[in-house]
């Protein structure tokens, strides 16, 4: 349930001017609430520095101090799942050293309802030391940005914004410390954004008064939150916003890499850049997994691992240099993945690995099929299995989500199954027993983290198993993925590829990048590079060259697109580039991914080791490093690649293919209205965890009476009358729940 | 003809199994009353209308703190006893409303019309109706999902009803919680009613909202019919 003003179940403020001070609360908290506890210390000391530790227990969610010793320094300090507890000590800094008394004003709260799903895994019992970027893994709170202010007056504060959390259910709370000239206590007050102020609590010294304010806000959008207040009179001014996240609260799918196999080949598959490990489509091969197009569960394509006797395998790496290193966090997280897999013909003979989680310095975990039972099974360590629930059967897509946490001794796999993932089946997936690890140690610190994520077998198997649609995230809170599938879409080709710089600068080829070069043009640079698989070979294939030096030059494509609405949610997209060379000799080029905006993500300009006759790929997520990223459908819209960024003139580079994976999910469809016993009904399909509305389906009864279906979409307003004994559809594509504010409604007409 | 009256509201009652709709205090079943129950559950909820009851709409809130507002009707005959209401599933909270004068055959209202507001603020506008004939008792309610009791009285504006009186507010904090409030104002003179606007009690969120137009008795044989305009509204509003 999404947090609000209703969760601050207790508050209480004061002050203090002393070595240390309580902040209490009147009662003593219920288990599992969070303490919140907002200080200011007072600044405007020209000689010391006066800052306030966290208190025994509590973490500092609120980012890093203010510079310099004149500040005044508002914290935001946690403790999570607290129980009985009513009096905190608040002990005064100077020069980092107890002992000296100071000017505090405090402001403690109760919170209930935010996130215990993650009770007792925290190292040493509390938050991470230093969350660091990304914390919403802790399914607890979203840490705040930087302390921002200044000493000189001001009338407006800006909390700044928080990092972007793929949380929906948050709660934004900001605070204000604001110090004056004078023993005039300023005022903090006009909130933007939604904020309601909870605390202001003041405080008057001998020379100067301080005060601090406290607000909050529900959100049950993804993203950042922040908050402006003004300040009468003028004074200097610090703030901070944290977001607290809900106790199982929805996240959006946060994939840190995922594919449908929609590139249609086993060629280069673990070959990426040479200067860019990490690039490829996987890390590592072994055997020869096939790209097949029999019986895909969504898109064109699935891959086909098949041994006789034989390991066989695919990796994704999360150390440096592998595919997952390229996102955070890079330490302490849980490993979040959906995997489809299928056995045709028969179910396998024999016991078979269908995926591995392997973590430095200790045992990980399997995924099995097991043949005696027919099931399949999760294996920790060293325990024993736990299998499913249910039988499985060949000649069937079979969906497991599972989601891995190494940061327990004994490491923990909750997982579900959906015995019939295929598309069109509506079946839903049914929740496992969790498995519980023994022979596991616990994930404490850099360098000790999963290590790898492994489809396949690599012990000498016999078997054929297809997989499909295999989505990862780092995030803990994004348990279950779900039914996640693919698309690929290519270079638009009714779009109008276009050159930044000097257009003789680049070339069309055949033959291969050593073949025959042609002068560039739009036209036949889209239609070079849309063939899938990519054509590649001693004299085969057609793309695009950078031929000319020019480091700033490139050639920008724009991509098809894929509507998700009425019926799908967009969710994640990976790039696939092919790239070419005229020869094995040393040259630069880069390629930049866009959307709507500025470079998303890119490859940097360098010698990526192309040649003419061998498939090397260039790979990213259509992502943001260190923050969630959400893929709206004007952002799919708007999907292009530049490429050239070449530095040099030899040997020709460029690219062959280009393609990008998309994927998405069904929209959830709710009943929304039933009128007359359901003789009229309004259905909504919506993003299941954003609640975004993705359209609305109206059906009126045969009679006379149609009904009149209304709402509010992007601020404007819309209706539609639909006559009687009809289904009407009316397409949304909300990207979030406040893309829609009000509606769908629906005016039966009058009774006869 | 004559306006429908309001004989009385019940007492509102909550749980996370049946309950029951108590009728208003004092009141005893007389026949052609029209009872009007009001219900919130949680949006995963399934409502159902006791014996002998019709539902007339169930709006659900999908997003934010979900939440569904259903009303149920039923032609009221002397010697029934107060209804129990199924056990929708999460936790309900329902009241009745009594309301004499109204038509004694066929669908009670003349118009309906519901909806939800996906902003959360405590700001409540609850969007009219067009009411096809003369002397219509107007129902607004809003709910929400908010998991809380709380049962303040609110003052409810609307510039085109006569003697608007809110009539009950119920919030429950059983299950996921919620609930709702609900107001009543006359509109004498067909046409458009407004929207019914007020400031909730709790705390800001989405909500559901609904207007029912519950009609007049007809006239008697030989007595002038009341004027009735064919709809469809939505042909005038279709964009």
């Amino acid at each position: 349930m999404p947090l609000s003003i209703d969760n601050i179940i207790q508050s209480n403020t004061g002050n203090f001017s002393a070595t240390s001070g309580n902040a209490t609360l009147g009662t003593a908290t219920e288990a599992g609430s969070m303490v919140v506890l907002c200080a200011t210390i007072l600044g405007a000391d020209a000689t010391f520095a006066w800052t306030l530790e966290p208190p025994t227990g509590f973490i500092a969610a609120s980012g890093t101090d203010p510079d310099g010793q004149t500040a005044n320094k508002p914290y935001i300090f946690v403790k999570k799942n607290t129980s009985g507890e009513s009096s905190w000590t608040l002990e005064p800094r100077r020069d980092e050293s107890t002992g000296f008394a100071r000017d505090v004003v405090w402001a403690v709260f109760e919170v209930t309802g935010t996130g215990t799903d993650r009770d007792g895994a925290f190292i040493g019992n509390t938050f991470p030391s230093n969350p660091g970027i990304n914390p919403v893994q802790w399914g607890l709170v979203n840490v705040g940005n930087a302390v921002t202010g200044t000493e000189s007056a001001v009338a407006s504060r800006t909390t700044g914004s928080t990092y972007a959390s793929p949380c929906y259910d948050n709660l934004g709370l900001a605070v204000w410390g604001v110090t004056s000239a004078d023993t005039t206590v300023p005022t903090i007050s006009g909130y933007t954004n939604g904020f309601t102020e909870v605390a202001q609590v003041s405080r008057v010294g001998a020379s100067r008064a301080m005060v601090m304010a406290v607000a909050v806000a529900s959100s049950i959008n993804i993203g950042t939150m922040e908050s402006t207040a003004s300040i009468s009179p003028s004074s200097a001014a610090y703030a901070t916003c944290v977001q607290l996240l809900a106790d199982a609260a929805k996240y959006a799918p946060d994939i840190a890499v995922f594919t449908g196999f929609g590139f249609g080949t086993p060629t280069g598959i673990a070959s990426g850049s040479t200067l860019l490990p990490g690039t490829a489509p996987f890390d590592a091969v072994t055997g020869s997994p096939a790209i097949v197009t029999t019986n895909p569960r969504s898109g064109a394509y699935c891959a086909e691992l098949s041994s006789t006797s034989a390991a066989e395998h695919l990796t994704w790496g999360y150390a440096s240099g592998g595919v997952l290193a390229y996102t955070e966090p890079t330490s302490l997280f849980a490993v979040v993945a959906r995997l489809n897999v299928y056995f045709p013909s028969s179910l396998p003979s024999g016991d078979v690995e269908l995926c591995d989680i392997i973590p430095s310095g200790t045992a990980g975990m399997t995924l099995w099929y097991r043949s005696a039972s027919q099931k399949l099974a999760i294996k920790v360590g060293t325990a024993a299995d736990v299998l499913s629930d249910a039988t499985v059967s060949a000649d069937q897509w079979i969906g497991v989500d599972l989601r891995y946490d190494p940061r327990y001794t004994n490491h923990l796999v909750d997982w579900q199954v959906d015995y019939n993932s295929a598309t069109t089946d509506t079946t839903g997936p049914v929740t496992q027993t969790q498995a519980v690890g023994s022979g596991t140690t616990r994930i404490e610190s850099d360098g000790v983290n999963p290590l790898a994520f492994r489809l396949g077998w690599a012990s000498s198997r016999t078997a054929t198993v297809r997989y499909a649609d295999v989505f990862l995230s780092k995030v803990w809170g994004c348990y279950p993925i779900g039914d996640m599938r693919t698309t690929l879409v290519k270079p638009d080709q009714t779009g109008t590829p276009t050159i930044s710089g000097t257009a003789g600068n680049f070339r069309n080829f055949t033959g291969g990048p050593a073949g025959t070069l042609t002068a560039w043009s739009a036209t036949t640079t889209r239609a070079a590079l849309d063939e899938v698989p990519p054509s590649f070979g001693a004299g085969v294939g057609d793309g695009l060259l950078q031929t000319g030096v020019a480091g700033s030059d490139y050639c920008e494509i724009p991509m098809e697109t894929f509507t998700a609405a009425p019926d799908f949610v967009l969710r994640a997209v990976r790039w696939y580039a092919a790239g070419v060379a005229a020869s094995t000799a040393s040259g630069t080029m880069g390629i930049r991914f866009l959307d709507t905006g500025s470079t998303v993500d890119e490859i940097i300009q360098g010698f990526h080791g192309f040649d003419a006759t061998n498939l090397r790929w260039l790979c990213r997520m259509h992502r943001t490093w260190d923050q969630f990223y959400q893929i709206t459908q004007t952002r799919m819209d708007a999907l292009k690649a530049q490429v050239g960024l070449a530095g040099d003139a030899t040997p020709d580079q460029g690219i062959g293919a280009l393609y990008a994976e998309v994927g998405y999910q069904p929209a959830f469809v709710w009943g929304s209205t039933e009128a007359e016993n359901g003789a009229f009904k309004v259905y909504i399909r919506q993003d299941e965890l954003s609640g975004a509305h993705i359209s609305y389906l109206v059906t009126t009864p045969s009679g006379t009476r149609g009904a009149t279906a209304y709402g509010t979409i992007g601020g404007s307003d819309w209706s539609h009358y639909v006559d009687p004994n009809t289904t009407y559809e009316h397409t949304v594509g909300a990207d979030n729940v406040g893309g829609v504010t009000a509606g769908p409604g629906l005016t039966v007409d009058p009774t006869e | 003809m004559a306006m429908p009256v309001v004989v009385g509201v019940g007492a509102a009652a909550s749980g996370q199994a049946a309950v029951t709709a108590a009728y208003p205090g004092g009141y005893t079943a007389t026949t052609n009353d029209i009872g009007i129950i009001f219900q919130e559950c949680e949006n995963a909820d399934t409502p159902a209308a006791p014996s002998g009851w019709s539902i007339i709409v169930t709006q659900a809130l999908t997003s934010g703190t979900t939440s569904k507002l259903t009303a149920m009707w039923r032609r009221i005959q002397a010697g029934d006893t107060a209804p129990s209401v199924p056990d929708p599933g999460n936790h309900q909270t329902v009241t009745m409303i009594v309301v004499s004068g109204c038509i004694t055959a066929g669908n009670p209202w003349d118009v309906f019309t519901n909806t939800t507001e996906l902003v959360s603020d405590t700001s409540v506008s609850v969007p009219g109706v067009t009411t096809t004939v003369n002397n219509c008792l107007i129902l607004a309610a809003f709910g929400t999902g908010q998991d809380v009791n709380n049962t303040t009285a609110l003052t409810w504006v609307n510039g085109s009803l006569a003697n608007l009186a809110h009539r009950r507010s119920s919030w429950t904090a059983l299950g996921t919680g919620g609930g709702f409030a609900f107001c009543t104002g006359e509109k004498a003179a067909f046409g458009g009613t407004g929207a019914t606007t007020t400031t909730a009690a709790v705390a800001a969120n989405f909500k559901t909202l609904m207007t029912i137009a519950l009609k007049e008795q007809v006239a008697a044989a030989g007595g002038a019919p009341p004027f009735k305009r064919r709809q469809p509204v939505g042909a005038l509003l279709d964009l």
